[in-house]
């Protein structure tokens, strides 16, 4: 795949999640749902109408990502509940499936053959044959030092608002 | 004042652990305290005691036992308060930290804070046996106290101190990681 594909590619699944993520759009879209009579799913026209616009290649590739994104969020969680990060957990993890997800859409040559090795076991269901414990080690390469850092800096930012909100009695 | 709040030594740490056991459960250690000072078992306060006069030292023991009291009822409230914050990791050095501001606060408390802090330790004490754990009320009372004597600045330097704690931590978490799946291939 070329550089300028590969960018496209990105670009538009980068659309797709930020639409779902934009509360101005959720609740625009869910004015429309709710207004009289329920047209179910009304509101993700838009959405859907984008993933219309996607090549079968694209459409592959980004439900390979969320294959991997299955199979390692759930195991992030549970190692990430084991940190006593307190209620910052929250925060942190939300960051950290951010991270992940541009860490997947970004991998090296080598994460990709790791990636596509994750999504084809979600999809024959052989998860077992990656147990947490590799994955964690893998999770350890994939998230860079930068990224680590800036979760562990969203622990502490998140951590310090809320000693300032509960000092007021 | 400037309160130092980088890394704690073990024994602050074990201190500091010693503190918060205390403070979880401040009803059963208020009444250990007159327990043992009306036993007259209280042991440290120096020679300085046996020069006093019998009435000088029920005088001084009462207010010595009222200070533990209040001391034990102020800190479990406050660290009921960062316990509230769910701090995780952070807990321990927010709680010494902050105890260390609160403490310096209370030092020479005004008439006010000292007549709410006795009317909530009277009626702490004055609690039935029976019941359990000291009513929310009075724990309002003390919470009161604790956020009026604290600055918006204390409160800045406790929760910084607990950022700080959960950062080092985080690090640490990843830095163990790394370390036990460095040597597997």
């Amino acid at each position: 795949m070329n550089d300028q594909r590969r960018a496209e590619q990105i670009a538009m699944a980068d659309e797709l999640m930020r639409q779902l993520n934009d509360p101005v759009w959720l609740k625009q879209n869910a004015d429309i749902d709710c207004d009289g009579w329920v047209d179910a799913g009304n509101g993700l026209q838009p959405y859907v109408a984008a993933l219309k616009r996607l090549s079968t290649q694209e459409m592959r590739t980004i439900k390979a990502q969320a294959r991997v994104l299955s199979m390692l969020l759930p195991v992030l969680r549970n190692w990430m509940e084991s940190w006593e990060l307190g209620a910052s957990f929250e925060a942190v993890y939300i960051e950290a499936q951010t991270v992940l997800f541009y860490r997947i859409q970004k991998a090296s040559f080598a994460q990709e053959d790791w990636f596509e090795e994750l999504s084809l076991a979600y999809a024959q269901g052989t998860r077992a044959k990656h147990p947490p414990a590799q994955l964690h080690k893998r999770l350890t390469e994939v998230l860079t030092q930068e990224n680590w850092q800036a979760l562990a800096k969203v622990a502490a930012q998140d951590t310090e608002k809320r000693v300032l909100q509960n000092s007021q009695v | 004042m400037n309160i130092q709040h980088s890394e704690s030594s073990d024994v602050e740490q074990q201190t500091v652990q010693e503190l918060i056991e205390e403070m979880k459960d401040p009803l059963p250690a208020i009444e250990n305290v007159q327990a043992e000072d009306e036993s007259n078992c209280t042991i440290g306060t120096g020679d300085r005691r046996h020069t006093l006069s019998k009435a000088d030292r029920a005088d001084s023991l009462l207010k010595q036992t009222r200070r533990k009291q209040l001391r034990i009822l102020v800190s479990s409230e406050f660290y009921q308060m960062l316990s509230d914050c769910d701090l995780g990791a952070g807990l321990p050095e927010a709680g010494y930290v902050g105890w260390q501001i609160l403490s310096e606060r209370l030092k020479h408390p005004s008439e006010d804070v000292q007549r709410q802090l006795t009317t909530a330790l009277e009626a702490a004490l004055a609690l039935n046996q029976e019941q359990r754990g000291i009513p929310d009320d009075i724990c309002s009372q003390v919470r009161n106290v604790i956020c009026s004597v604290l600055s918006e600045q204390d409160w800045e330097t406790i929760a910084s101190a607990a950022a700080t704690a959960i950062q080092k931590h985080f690090r640490q978490k990843i830095a163990e990681a790394k370390a036990t799946y460095s040597g597997e291939r």
